[in-house]
């Protein structure tokens, strides 16, 4: 891992860090990175905010909502790939420039959800027109069997009993080593 | 007795930052070894503590470990039991967007609007975390600063979709403001920054700079963290090199940015 290229996210992680022993933190990050520069800055306005806002104060109203919400819901979770037709299937597979298999295990459940990067996660669930949440309420259920590997299996036909890492699956279906690259970067 | 004990391994985190693995703080390892020995329903009574200053009060950085540490279990209660006090950690982490003013109730909607969309983030990351990955690392090491950066991010996505909005713009030539914009707003008179340090004034202040220009905004935030307006050492940090302007310019914008506040925090009048 040494030599690589820090990812924005470990850049802003290591930032968080040094910030909390001290603020001088925020010229040397800015220095070293000049190109974060804003967002260091608004990073630190944001801990500020949390500083003096946050912490032991009594929740807002809206927030114990949340809570109560998040804590009542229940009921079958919903599949983002249910209403999708062939034609818009080919569509998403163009558009998230991944082959056919790769997509089919996120239908399937067959992929991990935490080991997807956050950036395919979020572009996925916009091409779905769906919330993170949702994709990933979708991911975190049971592996299934795919429509069409149930005619051919020999003996009874059963989904996977565990997920694959995205890594995994991409090195599976054998995508292409400049493609594997892109789509494992948590940047893009 | 012995069934209910949690059994908690403590794995090192597994996201590397130039070649280093992430690590939790000796507080949080401390507390972490101090649990393992603890009954689970000990736990949960523990979880229930909210005072931060409270000596048994679970660190969020532990609660969000003792969840993960759920992952492999076969059934959902562990994970469902300290659920709800993860998420009200979440929800605490945040700014409140309802204020008292005397004995006036003040809300700011577009906080509040911003913290539902990053409670929702930060859910839709646990359920991720379920699966594995290690987007929850960081969390053991800085939880509220992993909840800062939620907000950040998605500050920046509702930023994105307004960019059209730029309230002043600036002189294309030189990067500062109009001389009118400047002159409204009081530059001229010598700048008091005592304030940005006040933290009598400081939530008010909070709401007055996000309202600034970005430019000022900056040159604000900076101040506030103690960094030199200049510097003839490029390797010292200073305002001027680091936002590559002018050290007149980083000037003309902090005295249009305290002016700014100044009115903003309706102390016009008394200065």
């Amino acid at each position: 891992m040494t030599g690589t290229k820090p990812s924005a996210d470990v850049i802003l992680d290591g930032f968080l860090a040094a910030y909390r022993q001290d603020r001088a933190a925020l010229g040397t990050y800015c220095l070293k990175y000049p190109e974060k520069t804003s967002e260091l800055v608004e990073l630190a306005y944001e801990l500020a905010l949390q500083e003096t806002l946050a912490g032991d104060a009594p929740l807002d109203k809206a927030a114990e909502g949340w809570i109560t919400a998040e804590l009542g819901a229940s009921g079958p979770v919903g599949d983002p790939f249910a209403t999708l037709n062939q034609t818009g299937f080919a569509k998403l597979r163009e558009t998230m420039g991944v082959p056919t298999p790769v997509l089919n295990a996120f239908r399937n459940r067959l992929v991990a959800g935490g080991t997807v990067p956050l950036a395919f996660l979020e572009r996925l669930a916009d091409e779905l027109g769906t919330e993170l949440r949702s994709l990933a309420n979708h991911l975190a259920g049971p592996p299934r069997l795919g429509k069409a590997a149930s005619f051919k299996a020999d003996g009874a036909p059963g989904a996977p009993a565990t997920k694959l890492s995205f890594a995994e699956l991409l090195d599976e279906v054998g995508v292409p080593a400049d493609t594997r690259i892109r789509l494992l970067d948590e940047d893009n | 007795m012995h069934a209910a004990m949690i059994e908690i391994f403590i794995p090192p985190l597994t996201k590397f930052s130039d070649g280093v693995v992430y690590t939790r703080m000796p507080k949080v390892e401390q507390q972490l070894a101090e649990l393992v020995a603890l009954p689970f329903d000990e736990i949960i009574e523990r979880c229930a503590i909210k005072n931060r200053g409270d000596p048994n009060f679970i660190l969020p950085e532990c609660l969000i470990h003792l969840i993960r540490s759920t992952r492999l279990d076969n059934r959902e209660s562990r994970f469902n039991r300290l659920y709800p006090f993860l998420i009200e950690r979440a929800a605490k982490a945040l700014p409140r967007a309802e204020r008292m003013q005397g004995e006036k109730k003040f809300i700011d909607g577009a906080m509040s609007d911003l913290n539902e969309q990053v409670f929702h983030r930060f859910l839709a990351l646990v359920t991720l975390d379920r699966t594995g990955g290690d987007k929850l690392d960081f969390y053991e090491v800085h939880f509220d600063e992993a909840i800062a950066k939620l907000r950040n991010k998605a500050r920046a996505r509702i930023r994105i979709r307004s960019a059209r909005e730029m309230p002043i713009e600036l002189d294309p030539e030189s990067g500062e403001l109009p001389v009118a914009v400047e002159l409204g707003a009081g530059s001229l008179d010598p700048p008091d920054d005592s304030i940005i340090f006040d933290p009598v004034f400081r939530p008010r202040l909070l709401a007055a700079i996000e309202e600034l220009p970005k430019e000022q905004k900056e040159i604000i935030v900076m101040t506030m963290a103690n960094i030199q307006s200049e510097s003839n050492d490029p390797s010292i940090p200073s305002i001027s090199i680091l936002l590559g302007c002018h050290p007149r310019t980083v000037r003309n914008r902090r005295k249009c940015a305290i002016a700014t506040l100044i009115e903003k925090l309706g102390l016009g009048e008394e200065t």
